[in-house]
């Protein structure tokens, strides 16, 4: 009776072992959340539109500054941007994907959180704060998708041309084809129209009413539609003074909003937009300023504000070549992403002006512009355009100090290539390296979408130029 | 098996055969070879059940039958029969046997199986091999010592983890790497700094489909278990120390950089005239001069220290034994900062009922290690200092105006000052972690009824790292942690990682063995496995450097970085002191069941038959359980009749084998790809510091066991006494290839994992052993072995091209081919690049498109090694090489070293001293208008990594018996040995080693060559 006692127990013990083993195998993921908990309540939206917001991103059509004659290589340069300075745009450039992954992230975030509030059961409490939500997710979408159309569009007065994929549903495997310039165009707009149904009146941290008429007067310019463009910039010149020369310092320091229409904010452990040009640790600079920009900027240095905006004049040393950029000194080197100012809207309008004949009118307006960057008691001279190639070369020149750094230069020598015949041409002494021009016929006009996104999908279509 | 038998049968046999014979009583003492009296000497009567133990002084006394046999055996001591006579005393000598140890094979679970009967392919490693070899982790010490297992260290950190690889790459994504079983117990494959390497007994390589299928869920890759050292039952206290004490040293560089005149002229010739610049700038001129020429490479290397303090323990008594140990251990790496400091403990205990049908083991070890580690090791960042070893500029002076090394420069970041940089973080800067890890088994079997026999198992891997790094806020590095406007500088890291794997395993054996020829044996197993990750960290900000490690500023402390007084407001408000923390947990389980069976009849034909079902977590519920089986057969060619009295033939066997296994590990790591078969969301920072949602995986729910299966057949062999060896040929297939597949971008999550291919691995491996002299005074011996391995890609969706930067995968290349613009020279003309477009033409004009595979693979097709063993009346040399073939990596450090557009912020290759300037020069070195191009995806700094080195070599002496006699010692031995002494290869750099998957080398950590003086001694 003892050794089967003793030999009970053991076999016993030995089941106790390897017992209760099998649902230890249904391990749920830890510190995640899943498809049924993750979107409840309006507050949960509210965190998913917290995550799409940060998507909403200047640096990357900032690092296109760099393939124009803004930058030459930085004193302490080690490859940094090398071979992109160098006009080496492929389908594996990350600089070209990150435009594709960016604002599809933001898209895919924004029918993350839509699908989620399309489940949720609203209090009549909560309905102003859901709307509102609703309002800023389909404005960001409409932003992205504008984004994506300006980048990889391959032509955008060509409505039937292709653009990219317009989304607004979650995508996990789809491989889905390029909508034309059209479609995407008509779904921007069908976005614009729901955000401007629901959103509040939110500040220009936020989606706000006012950004989404910059949108619709930035993509007039670009679409082409001048008397719209014309039309929307002037709506926000009505609403948005232009900053004096205090306020415009003030405002690349981020403390001002006189002319901030939109502003991505950027706080402390976000990444920096000086990390562009310069080694966040040190200063020391792998990328800058471009000597043909710096001697325009250099022309007014002592009654235009801009020179000493762009200009980091205390860490340069122009005498030995060296000068670097001077927009994003924030702490770290972190700033805020000024999306949409409103002398943007005056260069749209002038723009706009100019391509519809209006010459008189277009000098009108840049004057405007021009004197409000002039120190007290200096006045511009009022342009007088000759012809219409005349004021489009003046504006794209006051485009390029105006809005330097801002991302802004390369896309504005492509909208414009054709009808001034130009090209990117940097000065001799900026490109050592003998990469000193881009000519207006150039395919790395337009993007390439990016080899990963043609490895996976086999519905896409790469822009000309790039290979198949 | 037979004494069971025998057991059962014998009380029959006694009755008849005992009054046959009259009795007699003898008596006699049992000695050693060495002549010390042996206890615990079993002496049975043979064919009954009568039998004794000597006592302690070695002295027996049985009564037994005249004419009967006497069988005296011993573990370890070769079994001894005496016919009873008329003498009434019968005192024997045992001879050692020391191949009795070694040839217990350890396969599967279980205890050890005698090796003639194993049917798999296995190769075993003794403690011979690995004992008293300076490498802080053993698997170094393994490589080549088994034909078909390629370890490579790509670190000269001691300690430092190898990637291991058994008959080659089986899987794209999925874990590449065998399973080890230590002590029953399954561990970390990527952690053994904290083991003392001289605890280990055996190590046995199981390489074949068999021999892993029995541990099918994660045997894939291949099986290697370890068995620890175990004190003897009956055996007197054996105290043993080893001693070793020695220096790493660098190993000789391939490579050369430029003296301070031949970089001045090349800066100057290229226009980039740093020196001159530097030299007419009053505040960097005192840091150059013409006259300075300073090899950088051997400022930051140095002789490190190395030393070994080791006591065992062993004894035992007639139904427990115990073997213990303790070491202390230390390594300095062979640049500044790199070491491992170890102490270690181990108790193997073994206990067993009066009569044998219970047993239990117990194994502990606990270990504590702390490490110190160089900065960006491999990484191209200015702290690195094999960065400096090839950039630094050699007019820069390494020494200040006091003579003490320079470790300030210009006190900030810059190319200008790399050297100063990297000294600087090195100094004063920390970046260390200690490790605790303890390694627990405690077993038991029970024969229950007759020939059933129970038993259990539980184990644990229990590791504990805790990190820390800190940048002072003295060093150049902090002065911008937290930021360069903050007021207080300096950052602290500091993670706490535990890793705690649990196993445990309950079965039921049945054997028995009937008509004394056929033997069987059928088990059956569950088993249940479970791994738990968790880590903790923060980021405290601000250090006052005289509380170093233990303080930060508190995180709620405020600050107005150029603001004036009263202008204090939210804008302006910064929070730099703000710790960050973090924190995760992962957990993995596995549960399983499975049968073995085996038979063998009359020791010439085996059979072994293997099935098991296996769960696991990773996947979903539908395809969670993957089935693996295995069969293997052995024929004994040599215990054949025909044989039997062969004086040519001494060892015949012929195997042949079969086994599928499986892999669950999705993206390598036991932590990794835990949850892919779900959608999941996470919280983290959103914008403008609030809280937001993200999407962080996508879900695929079809994912499903990766599967090996193997072909092995196999001939082991013995020759005249002289020659032995082996030969096997093997073919792999590894279907459902995991691999993160590209998925659109659209989705945000450019890859899904997905099983969606074939690969193949087939080879052939050879060991040999030839003893050449082998007499009393000299022992002459030569051993070798020898894989080769051709891996080739057979399945990879539909055709298509994975294109991963340098390397692809396509059908029909191997596992990570280089796939390149082939580079054709320079053009004498004008000194610019000559290609070859994708049909071979040459071409000025670099194109991506004309990649080809250029048949080169970063996995070796051949490795092996050689050695000589040589000794002379107990004065032995022992020589091992070790060669790996046909392996090729981008030398990128070198490219750094010949890119013409960083002429002014580094030094140069000595090569540069050929390039291109004037038309019609024919060199390999284009000009400078042809730019950087080590970035383009050519082959031009693709390099052969083929090498050969003199792994070890010892030069030993043993105290022969003579001298031992008049000493209180029984066994001792002094040594001299080198590891890595010479190394012959085609490779620009510091070491052609290099961790398996590394497809491209930058200023890597090279291991070291290591010279120690050693003792052994044993009381």
């Amino acid at each position: 009776m003892k050794r089967f006692l003793v030999k009970s127990g053991f076999l016993i013990g030995l089941l106790f072992l390897v017992a209760s083993c099998e649902e230890q195998l249904e391990i749920d993921p830890i510190g995640s959340l899943g498809d049924n908990n993750t979107f409840l309540t309006v507050n949960d939206l509210q965190q998913g539109l917290n995550a799409a917001y940060t998507g909403v991103d200047q640096s990357d059509d900032i690092v296109f500054d760099i393939i124009t004659d803004e930058v030459k290589i930085g004193a302490d340069n080690g490859g940094q941007r090398f071979n992109f300075y160098n006009f080496n745009l492929n389908s594996q450039s990350g600089e070209a994907t990150n435009h594709w992954t960016g604002n599809y992230f933001v898209i895919n975030a924004v029918n993350r959180t839509l699908d989620g509030a399309s489940r949720i059961e609203v209090d009549a409490a909560d309905q102003a704060a859901y709307d509102n939500i609703l309002g800023q997710l389909y404005g960001l979408r409409a932003f992205a998708h504008f984004n994506l159309l300006k980048w990889f569009a391959t032509d955008y007065t060509d409505g039937s041309s292709l653009a990219v994929p317009y989304v607004d549903f979650i995508v996990t495997i789809e491989e889905l084809p390029r909508n034309t310039v059209s479609e995407v165009v008509a779904g921007i707009n069908a976005d614009l129209a729901q955000a401007e149904s629901l959103i509040g009146a939110n500040n220009n941290e936020l989606v706000n009413p006012d950004m989404l008429t910059a949108i619709r007067a930035r993509m007039a310019l670009y679409l082409e539609d001048f008397a719209a463009a014309e039309s929307f910039a002037q709506d926000l010149i009505d609403t948005y003074p232009l900053a004096n020369t205090a306020q415009y310092q003030a405002m690349y320091g981020d403390a001002d909003n006189t002319e901030v229409i939109f502003k991505a904010r950027r706080v402390a452990g976000d990444a920096p937009i000086g990390g562009i040009w310069v080694f966040t640790g040190s200063g020391n600079p792998f990328l800058e300023m471009s000597n043909s920009l710096y001697d325009v900027l250099l022309a007014n240095a002592a009654i235009d504000v801009r020179f000493g905006v762009n200009f980091w004049a205390a860490a340069s040393d122009p005498d030995n070549n060296s000068h670097l950029v001077g927009k994003y000194l924030g702490p770290a080197f972190i700033n805020d992403h000024k999306i949409f100012r409103v002398s943007e809207m005056y260069l749209i309008k002038a723009e706009a002006q100019a391509r519809t004949g209006d010459l008189p009118g277009a000098a009108d307006t840049l004057k405007e512009l021009r004197d409000a960057r002039l120190f007290d008691g200096f006045t511009s001279a009022l342009e007088s355009f000759a012809n219409v190639n005349d004021a489009l070369t003046t504006i794209l020149a006051e485009r390029r100090v105006e809005l330097a750094f801002e991302g802004h230069r390369y896309l504005d020598i492509r909208r414009l290539r054709d009808v001034l015949n130009i090209g990117i041409s940097r000065a001799a002494i900026d490109c050592p390296t003998g990469q000193c021009t881009l000519p207006p016929d150039d395919f790395r006009f337009n993007l390439p979408i990016p080899l990963a996104e043609l490895n996976a999908n086999s519905n896409m279509v790469q822009n000309p130029g790039y290979g198949s | 098996m037979k004494s069971k038998l025998t057991k059962i049968l014998t009380p029959l046999l006694v009755l008849c055969v005992s009054f046959a014979f009259g009795q007699k009583t003898i008596t006699g003492n049992v000695k050693g070879q060495d002549g010390l009296p042996l206890p615990g000497v079993s002496v049975v009567e043979v064919g009954t059940s009568n039998g004794t133990q000597t006592d302690f002084d070695g002295n027996y006394s049985i009564r037994v039958a005249e004419g009967s046999q006497l069988r005296f055996t011993y573990v370890g001591q070769k079994t001894v029969t005496r016919t009873v006579g008329s003498a009434s005393v019968i005192n024997v000598t045992m001879e050692d046997d020391a191949t009795q140890l070694s040839e217990v094979v350890v396969v599967g679970y279980g205890v050890g199986q005698d090796k003639t009967k194993v049917a798999s392919a296995v190769t075993t490693v003794t403690s011979e091999t690995i004992e008293s070899r300076p490498n802080a982790s053993f698997v170094q010490t393994l490589q080549s010592q088994a034909p078909g297992l390629n370890i490579s260290t790509g670190s000269g950190q001691p300690g430092a983890n190898s990637t291991i690889l058994l008959r080659g790459v089986t899987s794209l994504s999925g874990n590449i790497e065998p399973l080890f079983i230590l002590d029953g117990v399954p561990v970390d494959e990527d952690n053994f700094r904290s083991i003392n390497p001289n605890d280990i007994a055996q190590i046995d390589v199981l390489k074949d489909g068999s021999a892993s299928a029995l541990y099918g869920n994660r045997g894939a890759a291949g099986v290697i278990v370890i068995t620890t050292k175990k004190g003897r039952f009956n055996s007197n206290l054996e105290i043993t120390y080893r001693g070793q004490s020695g220096f790493t040293s660098p190993q000789d560089p391939n490579f050369d950089i430029m003296s301070t005149s031949e970089i001045i002229a090349l800066e100057r010739l290229s226009g980039s005239t740093n020196f001159d610049t530097m030299a007419a700038d009053p505040a960097r001129s005192f840091l150059v001069s013409e006259n300075t020429n300073t090899n950088w490479a051997d400022v930051i290397t140095r002789t490190g220290s190395t030393q070994l303090h080791e006591l065992s323990f062993t004894s035992g008594s007639s139904n427990a034994s115990n073997f213990t140990s303790l070491s202390y251990f230390e390594q300095e790496g062979i640049t500044r900062r790199s070491n491992l400091q170890r102490f270690t403990f181990r108790t193997n205990f073994n206990g067993k009922s009066e009569n044998g049908k219970f047993n239990y083991v117990t194994n502990l070890t606990a270990n504590f290690s702390k490490s110190n580690f160089i900065q960006n090791e491999g990484q191209g960042f200015l702290a690195n200092p094999f960065l400096v070893a090839y950039l630094a500029k050699p007019y820069l002076r390494s020494r200040n105006d006091e003579g003490e090394l320079d470790i300030i420069g210009l006190n900030r970041d810059g190319f200008d000052v790399t050297p100063y940089v990297s000294l600087n973080n090195t100094f004063l800067n920390t970046a260390n972690d200690e490790e605790l890890k303890l390694i627990g088994s405690a077993s038991m079997n029970y024969e229950i009824l007759p020939n059933v026999t129970v038993g259990g198992l539980i184990g644990m891997d229990y590791t504990q790292i805790n990190d820390l790094n800190i940048t002072s806020p003295l060093s150049i590095y902090g002065q911008n942690a937290p930021s360069p406007d903050s007021e207080l500088k300096g950052s602290q890291f500091e993670q706490q990682r535990r890793d705690f794997q649990f196993t445990s395993n309950a079965s039921v054996t049945y054997e028995n063995v009937w008509n004394d020829k056929h033997s069987v044996e059928v088990s059956g197993f569950v088993e249940f496995n479970q791994n738990i990750f968790d880590a903790f960290s923060f980021t405290g900000f601000g250090i006052d450097p005289r509380l170093e490690g233990y303080n930060f500023a508190p995180g709620d402390l405020r600050e107005f970085p150029d603001v004036d007084p009263g202008d204090e407001s939210l804008t302006n408000l910064q929070l730099y002191y703000a710790p960050t923390v973090g924190s995760s947990r992962t957990e993995v389980a596995l549960f399983s069941y499975f049968g073995l069976a085996k038979y063998d009849y009359d020791n010439k034909y085996g059979l072994d038959l293997s099935i098991r079902r296996d769960a696991s977590s990773r996947f979903n519920r539908s395809n969670k359980w993957g089935t693996f089986w295995s069969a293997a057969a052995r024929w004994n060619i040599s215990n054949e009749d025909f044989l039997a009295n062969s004086t040519v033939v001494d060892n015949l066997k012929l195997r042949a084998s079969y086994g599928t296994a499986g892999n669950d590990r999705i993206t390598g790591g036991r932590f990794g790809g835990t949850n892919l078969t779900f959608n999941l969301y996470g919280v983290g920072g959103g914008y403008n510091a609030s809280q937001g949602i993200f999407a962080t995986g996508l879900a695929n729910p079809d994912l499903k066991w990766e599967t090996t299966e193997q072909y092995n057949v196999g001939l082991d062999f013995g020759f005249f006494q002289r020659l032995s060896g082996s030969i096997d040929v093997y073919r792999k297939n590894t279907d459902d290839l995991f691999f993160a597949t590209p998925n659109t971008l659209i989705s945000t999550f450019g890859s899904l994992s997905k099983n969606i291919g074939s690969m193949r691995n087939e080879g052939v491996e050879l060991a040999l052993n030839y003893k050449l002299v082998s007499n009393q005074d000299l022992q002459i011996e030569l051993r070798g072995n020898a894989a080769f391995n051709k891996n080739e890609i057979t399945d990879l969706l539909e055709g298509e091209r994975i294109e991963q930067g340098r390397i692809a995968l396509e059908e029909g290349q191997p596992f990570n081919s280089f796939y390149a613009v082939r580079w054709a020279g320079v053009n004498p003309a004008n000194g610019l690049p000559i290609y070859l477009d994708a049909d071979g033409n040459p071409t000025s004009e670099y194109n991506p498109d004309d990649r080809v595979f250029v048949d080169k693979s970063i996995i070796p097709e051949l490795t092996g090694g050689f050695g000589a063993y040589v000794n002379y009346k107990g004065l032995s040399l022992d020589a091992f090489f070790s060669f790996v073939g046909d392996v090729f990596r981008y030398n990128n450090a070198f490219g750094v070293a010949e890119d013409p557009s960083l002429i002014g912020l580094a030094n140069m290759s000595t090569t540069m001293n050929n390039i291109w300037t004037t038309p019609g020069q024919v060199t390999d070195v284009p000009g400078l208008a042809a730019g950087s191009t080590r970035n383009l995806l050519t082959d031009r700094y693709l390099e052969n990594a083929s090498y050969l080195r003199l792994r070890n070599i010892t030069l030993a002496y043993s105290l022969q018996p003579d001298v031992l006699e008049k000493l209180p010692i029984k066994r001792a031995r002094v040594y001299l040995q080198g590891e890595n002494l010479i190394t012959w290869s085609a490779w620009r750099g510091f070491d052609p080693e290099a961790g398996a998957l590394r497809v491209q080398d930058f200023f890597n950590f090279p291991t070291p060559r290591i010279l120690t003086l050693g003792v052994d001694i044993t009381l």
